[in-house]
């Protein structure tokens, strides 16, 4: 990779230099823009070169990708009926059915990441998911959970002013920090502060105490009724507001305005993207940078991404595998890695993710998930360790054995990508293959010795022959494959 | 690089890399072919020192419902719907009465084995949960440049040029590492253990040789890595935890082996974390500060009948781990420091609940510590901003207990000079 990492700048790319852009920046894209890919994906997109790869994973949403769910109309009704009069085993039953849809939402999600054709959009909606972080703990109602998302799908590559306008007007926000009781003459703080500190300026950047007093009087007057949000002027305090520089008889849209009138806005929201897909604790000067490109680009999301996965940084020491995999980073990128087959349940996905610690639609709090070493302590360890063992062979560790049931297959893990005739028949080579799946990258001699004795049983020839048709060898290969993924080094991407 | 000593593996039966640029010269070829993996475990007076559990009361315990000035008008005033009568209460003297949930612990008062340190907090009191967290949890009220924690430091202090000391030094129940064991260094000391049947890595193999293969590789790549990537200090970190995880998994699964109760632990997760220090304890694990969370005293609304279960809980809980530690020759080792982020606000709100507050009652739990009420009872004529006053700086606890049953240099780990008190026999 690029060894030009001190350069504290966003100039693009320069194969002259920096090298060919080739497969493991291929690799590197691939991972960092979503969920990484197979082995195939990644040659793909090495023979299309940087700007081609860049704008096919950057592309619009499909109208597909923003659907309704199978059970969204069946729902819509069903929530619409009188909840009140219902007896006791039929509120139950109404209870079930709303969980229900909601771990269809979690599933749906999941199964967008891993299959979906575009995991670029997916990984998005994960960053302003963690951002704007609605937790299901308070948002119960599952379509409304289903519609929060679709906005990030639909507008998050979008101009993320207009993003903060549409998401301060979602249900789901609307419910989530109590913007109900926050009414003329009443003004609870809770959604105004949070709006500041966590979703646009940063915690006591730019903005006093009094702007968000007199931002929770703006913002009074909305609720939901029927699902939807609803203003409601009587609600509403009308009078004479000061806030951020602005006055005037402001209301929602205003207090938003005011917000990206500061140049905080830019760069809070810049850093925290730059941090999401390259690297954490940017310089001063860099985030300085990074502030002034997102302003000048109006703050469209894509095209401030486009600039991110086209420069030197993106592809510097700095950025390359500097990155801890949160749980889903791990779990999605392995389904698509591997391409698993038989697939294991989506349930499994769901459950290991949240007892690695990051549970899909509930975050930890207000601020979101946080990232780098926290996702990873010994505990936390053990139970990637024991996602990755039940993918090898079948296993159903204890925390999964509540939807993991049947027959179980010798190993979730197809190994016909690594099988090949003539002369890479050999140790060397089954691990070179392992390798660039997983890693994107060879192994190292003294590694490439180790794992191809424990294939060869003891042999110090890595070019013995390794026939990956035989059972034996197919186990041990997936032993290999299950060593790697345990190792710290599959921890990072 | 941080890695383990001989020791740490000779106690293990996991295998040593020899040849590594990443592996210290002390563990050396000849070291590693010194016999007995079992008998080092458990070096004769190597497990008679002292431990120390940290109990957190996450959510900010109601302290003045744990300590109740029954006496005092200004409490009946602010509480109407929640107030304590005496009938109600165990009476500690003519003034204060324990909430009768705790009548477990109430027992261990009689027998000299709990002291309730009155009125910690720190000046400048902060009301965010996450805040007043982190300012227990380092030690640290000021800016917010600390993010070790004093549990962290300490462990650093007791460990020796090269040597990092034992991962399971510390061990946190659950599935969080708390702030507390973050070091200096930007590391961290101890280990996370939420359930020991599932703490462990296992081989996939069909033969037992291919077995232990597969676990020196295990070790193997943790120590040197797969890629030849120059060593970061994050790559540092994760390289340390996965073999903190194997090195500690193997102790976690003799210790646990070893355990034999005839202890009834309660049935909630409180009880099931007590059972389980309970086994690592007395199955002769090396810890020295085990980390144990009980949570959700945030009791904003209808908090009478969830802080009654809470501290029931609390209760029954230390009971039946110091029973079951008394049977296994292990008490006198032991003592328990319990504390909570914040109290509650002195006036109760309009939900039958309390809002987030100041100062707060501590307690500590053991046979070594000197039974008895510490400090002064809350003036609650002579609050701020409707919160109780400290009086005792949570950090004369911290150093109390560093110095006086920990053998440490409080000033050292603390920063500063706090008053010490009397808290040992």
């Amino acid at each position: 990779m690029s060894s030009s990492s001190d350069r504290k700048t966003l100039a693009r790319y320069r194969p002259e230099v920096s090298g060919p852009w080739q497969s493991r920046h291929a690799y590197h894209l691939l991972e960092r823009a979503g969920f990484g890919g197979t082995a195939d994906d990644v040659r793909l997109l090495a023979e299309h070169g940087m700007d081609a790869s860049v704008d096919f994973l950057l592309r619009a949403p499909s109208e597909e990708l923003l659907r309704q769910p199978d059970w969204a109309s069946s729902w819509g009704e069903l929530r619409g009926q009188a909840y009140s009069g219902l007896s006791e085993e039929e509120k139950r039953e109404r209870r079930r059915t709303r969980d229900g849809h909601m771990r269809d939402v979690q599933r749906d999600w999941i199964q967008r990441m891993i299959q979906g054709p575009q995991p670029f959009i997916e990984k998005l909606a994960l960053f302003f998911h963690s951002h704007f972080a609605v937790s299901a703990d308070k948002v119960r109602d599952p379509l409304m959970f289903h519609e929060h998302l679709t906005l990030f799908r639909r507008q998050g590559m979008g101009d993320f002013r207009e993003l903060t306008q549409a998401v301060c007007r979602d249900p789901a926000m609307v419910i989530f920090l109590d913007s109900a009781s926050n009414v003329k003459g009443r003004p609870n703080e809770n959604f105004a502060r949070e709006l500041m500190e966590l979703y646009t300026l940063g915690e006591g950047q730019g903005y006093t105490e009094q702007d968000v007093q007199e931002a929770a009087r703006a913002l009074t007057g909305w609720r939901v009724q029927h699902f939807a949000s609803d203003f409601v002027p009587s609600r509403h305090d009308a009078g004479m507001k000061q806030l951020l520089g602005t006055r005037g008889k402001l209301g929602m849209s205003d207090v938003v305005d005011a917000i990206f009138s500061r140049p905080e806005a830019a760069r809070f929201i810049a850093v925290k993207l730059f941090e999401f897909y390259v690297f954490q604790h940017p310089s001063e000067a860099l985030q300085e940078e990074l502030a002034r490109s997102f302003a000048q680009l109006k703050y469209q999301v894509r095209d401030y991404l486009k600039l991110l996965f086209s420069s030197e940084l993106f592809y510097s020491k700095q950025a390359y595998r500097s990155q801890i995999k949160s749980p889903v980073q791990l779990v999605i990128s392995t389904y698509r890695k591997l391409r698993l087959h038989p697939e294991p349940p989506l349930d499994s996905a769901r459950v290991a993710m949240r007892l690695m610690g990051q549970h899909l639609l509930y975050p930890p709090d207000v601020d979101g998930w946080k990232e780098g070493e926290v996702w990873v302590n010994t505990n936390a360890l053990m139970m990637r360790y024991h996602w990755l063992h039940f993918l090898s062979t079948g296993e159903v560790p204890a925390g999964l054995r509540s939807v993991v049931k049947g027959d179980k297959p010798e190993s979730y893990i197809d190994l016909a990508p690594f099988r090949v005739t003539g002369k890479e028949q050999d140790a060397q080579g089954a691990l070179r293959r392992a390798a660039f799946c997983l890693f994107g990258r060879p192994l190292d001699d003294a590694a490439t010795l180790r794992l191809s004795r424990y294939l060869t049983r003891g042999s110090n020839n890595a070019r013995v022959l390794f026939d990956l048709s035989k059972s034996t060898s197919e186990e041990r290969f997936r032993g290999i494959l299950y060593l790697m993924m345990s190792s710290p080094d599959y921890q990072r991407c | 690089m941080n890695l383990y000593t001989r020791r740490d593996f000779l106690r293990s039966s996991l295998p040593l890399a020899a040849a590594s640029a990443t592996v210290p010269h002390f563990l050396s070829q000849s070291l590693l072919a010194a016999p007995g993996t079992e008998q080092t475990r458990s070096i004769p007076g190597q497990n008679d020192h002292r431990i120390l559990i940290v109990l957190q009361l996450s959510g900010g315990n109601d302290g003045l419902n744990t300590l109740v000035p029954f006496e005092d008008a200004a409490y009946f005033r602010a509480r109407p719907v929640l107030g304590m009568r005496k009938k109600d209460l165990i009476l500690l003297n003519d003034q204060l009465g324990i909430h009768p949930a705790l009548k477990s612990l109430q027992g261990l008062y009689d027998e000299g084995e709990v002291s309730w340190i009155q009125n910690v907090g720190y000046p400048n009191p902060n009301r965010s949960h996450f805040r007043s967290m982190e300012i227990w949890h380092t030690g640290h009220t000021g800016r917010r440049t600390v993010q070790d924690g004093w549990l962290g430091r300490y462990l650093d202090a007791t460990c020796s040029g090269e040597d990092p000391g034992s991962p399971t030094a510390a061990v946190s129940l659950g599935t969080e590492l708390p702030q507390a064991f973050r070091t200096p260094d930007g590391g961290s000391k101890g280990v996370v253990i939420e359930d020991p049947a599932a703490y462990v890595w296992e081989p996939s193999g069909r033969s037992r040789p291919q077995n232990e293969r597969q676990k020196a590789l295990l070790i193997e790549q943790a120590q040197q890595g797969l890629l030849g990537e120059a060593s970061t200090p994050r790559i540092d970190y994760l390289q340390r935890t996965a073999i903190e995880a194997s090195l500690s998994a193997e102790w976690v699964g003799a210790a646990v082996k070893e355990y034999r109760s005839g202890v009834e632990y309660p049935r909630h997760r409180l009880g099931a974390d007590f059972r389980r220090v309970g086994q690592f304890i007395a199955g002769g694990m090396d810890t020295r500060v085990y980390y144990v969370r009980h949570g959700g005293f945030d009791t904003h609304a209808s908090q009478a009948a969830t802080h009654a279960r809470l501290l029931g809980q609390l209760s029954e809980s230390i009971a039946a781990f110091r029973k079951d530690m008394k049977r296994h020759g292990q008490w006198e080792r032991i003592s328990i420091l319990g504390f909570s982020e914040f109290g509650r606000r002195v006036a109760e709100n309009n939900s039958a609940g309390t809002d987030h507050g100041a100062a707060a009652p501590m307690f500590l739990v053991g046979p070594q510590i000197k039974a008895g009420l510490f400090g002064q009872q809350p003036d609650l004529s002579n609050l701020i901003n409707g919160d109780v006053r400290h009086s005792i700086d949570f950090r004369s606890v911290y150093g109390s207990v560093l110095s006086s049953w920990l053998d440490q240099d409080a000033v050292k780990i603390l920063g500063a000079t706090y008053p010490r008190l009397p808290l040992f026999a």
